[in-house]
């Protein structure tokens, strides 16, 4: 299953990364993973990136009811590239192998990150538009 | 949901790594701006999801090195950005803000 040798020649220092999922491979993290399960959870990338992804709907939700930072400084480059990738990636985490729980969470907290930024776009492009 | 084939779901990761070029290039577009505007909590979780992704974007089949490039671009993009926001906490702001609000680019547009 692991596609070995798909990158380029000048990528080949990470060839060993390549369908390897593991964060940490070594003796003492084998045995942690086996003693704590959790951790062995963590140490599968397939898991823990999509996890770790919800920080980017988690941050700017509890930002919008904190108001800090309030609606016209909303960072309307950064939210709408975060609106689009949102919309492109919930796709795109159904097409990748493994299909697991972590693609399943993928794809569900990319469309909690469309929602959110979308909803900053529209309050700020809102806000604008009642100034003019 | 019917399989597809392994070059559809590599041009659909490349359109993912391509929309995903937008968080960096968003991210350079403003690095002119004022210190003052930079979301620090946004700025940082996107470094940490980056840090996560570049490893993601090899240990998955088919592995997608565009998708690599992009989140070590972003990661240096969040960072100068983090770095920049540092030195504006950091530095005295009393005498920097009131200046720096009134010329911003972004503010004199509207």
């Amino acid at each position: 299953m692991a596609a070995i040798s798909q990158l380029p020649s000048f990528l080949r220092f990470l060839r060993p990364l390549e369908g390897n999922a593991k964060l940490f491979s070594n003796a003492a993290a084998l045995a942690l993973e086996k003693r704590v399960p959790l951790f062995a959870k963590f140490n599968d990338v397939t898991y823990s990136a999509p996890a770790a992804k919800w920080i980017l709907s988690i941050v700017p939700l509890i930002q919008a009811f904190s108001g800090n930072p309030p609606v016209e400084k909303i960072d309307l480059k950064q939210s709408s590239s975060l609106l689009f990738t949102g919309m492109v990636w919930a796709y795109y985490a159904t097409l990748i192998t493994p299909q697991n729980a972590g693609s399943r969470a993928l794809c569900i907290c990319n469309m909690a990150m469309a929602s959110v930024h979308g909803y900053n776009v529209a309050r700020r492009a809102r806000h604008d538009l009642n100034k003019q | 949901m019917a399989a597809k084939s392994a070059s559809y779901i590599k041009g659909v990761g490349m359109v993912g790594a391509f929309a995903n070029w937008m968080i960096p290039v968003a991210a350079f577009a403003s690095i002119t701006d004022d210190p003052s505007r930079i979301n620090p909590g946004m700025t940082s979780a996107l470094a940490v999801y980056s840090l996560f992704f570049m490893r993601w974007s090899l240990a998955i089949s088919p592995p997608n090195p565009a998708l690599f490039a992009c989140h070590v671009a972003n990661e240096a993009a969040q960072l100068t950005q983090l770095f920049r926001y540092g030195k504006y906490a950091m530095s005295d702001k009393t005498e920097a803000t009131p200046a720096a609000v009134a010329a911003a680019p972004s503010e004199q547009k509207k």
